[in-house]
């Protein structure tokens, strides 16, 4: 076989390894967002599909969705509408390229990774108004608008937190930036920074306290009111992949990525992960919703100066040495 | 030929089609997703050409930034396809007639542009004369020296551009601004 051949081979299998991954990730994923909000309000969760944990649950209702009957709404403009969901599931796998899971397991370690990171997460704000302004209902059209602006005045926070990282580690490849830290986790030197990233992943992602997308009293479901079965599921697919794929940036750029003693890299860049994964769903269990102000207020007022503010010392403390 | 033709030329008639497409489409919306899908083979374009950085920008900023902020001017604009009303009929059959004329032209368009393109590549072996002399094969430019330009030979350039666009900002916030008396 031939090299340019072999090389396509290789990415193939990749490709789909890295699809795999992220279609059991999600259906875990969403487990243990139940076992977690069941454990939280008191209640058992899903047991009964597959005991002891019902861990099998999911899988089931995955299964459920993908013979349910394929809905396209009159009224719906089909082209957006069909393709939507295809977009925001793209750009969550294409984010996993550049997460190393350990030293070399890593799909492609892209010279300027970080950066790739943040230009493909804005395909997303893409497809979420295309679902909304496809499905020709009012409710997810407003969901879809809500969402985009969320995410585009959150995006500029996020970069920049992750900027202040590539600062300190002198270089946007995620390899790099997790090498950089072999002797002090950057969460030390940025605990600002990361604070940042955190919250402002918590509002890219729409997750509660910043869900008011999907606020469900007022929106019935936001973006994806019209849609049913496998397009639906693959929202929900995309929406988990890209809860995993935030967190791990999170441990890559602040939490040290694969590093810690005893365990195998792997192992400990899944603990920390899941640390952050479990985190966040606690935060959405346990917190109200904020205003549309508030929300607002947050972003331009407060996290934006302060992520300039902390760009602007670390980039001062590295020249000064 | 190449892959790297072969990819090229690929690309050209994707990005090609997805501009005609832009052009011709009935509705504002799809207008603005065709123009987002030829940003996208314009950045593929530029990771054919070597250069990563140029791709990556070019979606960070064309689409990231100036596709959404179109999608989102057409969202918020008072159009009877967002209202989700008909479109009123002296104005379909205008659209309809705009819409039908172009569209064995827009069907021609991305195979003879990619034939232009065959025909420039092979242009000298074809035996025409050379259109430009191919400079010399530099090393491939890194960020830090793009970093290095950007920050000392082109500051200035640089800072300016950054105050027009932030004159533009200010302008339309005083354009979209109501009076509150």
């Amino acid at each position: 076989m031939s090299k340019p051949l072999l090389e396509l081979l290789i990415a193939g299998i990749k490709f789909a390894l890295v699809l795999g991954f992220v279609s059991v990730n999600a259906l875990f994923l969403i487990w243990l967002e139940r076992k977690v909000s069941a454990r939280i309000q008191n209640r058992m969760g899903p047991i009964y599909v597959g005991r002891p944990q019902g861990w099998l649950q999911t899988a089931a209702d995955a299964l459920k969705l993908l013979t349910k009957e394929d809905i396209i709404p009159a009224g719906a403009d089909r082209l957006t509408f069909v393709v939507a969901p295809a977009v925001l599931f793209t750009s969550a796998v294409l984010l996993f390229v550049v997460i190393p899971f350990g030293p070399g397991l890593i799909v492609r370690d892209l010279k300027l990774g970080v950066a790739y990171a943040a230009a493909v997460s804005g395909l997303a704000v893409i497809s979420l108004v295309m679902a909304g302004w496809g499905s020709n209902n009012k409710y997810s059209l407003v969901g879809a608008l809500r969402s985009a602006s969320q995410m585009i005045s959150y995006e500029v926070s996020l970069i920049l937190a992750m900027l202040s990282v590539v600062i300190l580690a002198g270089s946007l490849s995620t390899v790099e930036i997790v090498e950089a830290q072999s002797r002090i986790w950057f969460i030390a030197l940025q605990p600002l920074g990361f604070l940042i990233y955190f919250i402002a992943l918590l509002a890219e992602l729409n997750r509660a306290p910043f869900d008011l997308p999907e606020a469900e009293s007022e929106l019935v479901a936001g973006y994806n009111t019209e849609y049913s079965g496998m397009r639906w599921a693959i929202f929900f697919l995309a929406e988990y992949a890209n809860l995993f794929a935030g967190s791990a940036l999170a441990v890559t750029l602040f939490l040290g990525g694969w590093q810690g003693p005893w365990l195998p890299p792997v192992v400990w860049f899944f603990l920390k992960t899941f640390l952050v994964i479990v985190v966040a769903m606690w935060l959405r269990w346990t917190l109200p919703r904020v205003r549309p102000d508030q929300l607002t207020s947050l972003g331009w007022k407060l996290l934006l100066p302060a992520a300039l503010v902390n760009l602007g010392v670390t980039g001062f403390l590295v020249l000064a040495g | 030929m190449t892959g790297e033709i072969v990819l090229f030329l690929l690309l050209a008639v994707f990005t090609l089609a997805a501009a005609a497409w832009s052009v011709v489409a009935p509705k504002v919306v799809h207008a603005a997703l065709g123009l987002m899908t030829a940003f996208l083979g314009v950045a593929g374009i530029y990771l054919v050409l070597e250069s990563p950085f140029l791709a990556v920008v070019q979606v960070l900023i064309y689409i990231g930034a100036i596709a959404t902020m179109i999608l989102f001017a057409i969202m918020l604009s008072d159009l009877p396809e967002i209202r989700g009303e008909a479109i009123p009929a002296g104005e379909r059959g205008t659209r309809r007639a705009y819409a039908a004329v172009p569209r064995w032209l827009a069907r021609l368009i991305p195979p003879a542009a990619g034939l232009a393109f065959l025909l420039l590549i092979r242009w000298e072996e074809v035996g025409l004369p050379a259109l430009s002399r191919p400079g010399p094969a530099g090393a491939p430019i890194e960020i830090e020296d793009l970093a290095r330009l950007l920050f000392n030979q082109y500051a200035l350039p640089f800072e300016a551009l950054s105050v027009l666009i932030l004159s533009a900002l200010i302008g339309a916030l005083v354009l979209a601004r109501k009076e509150s008396e």
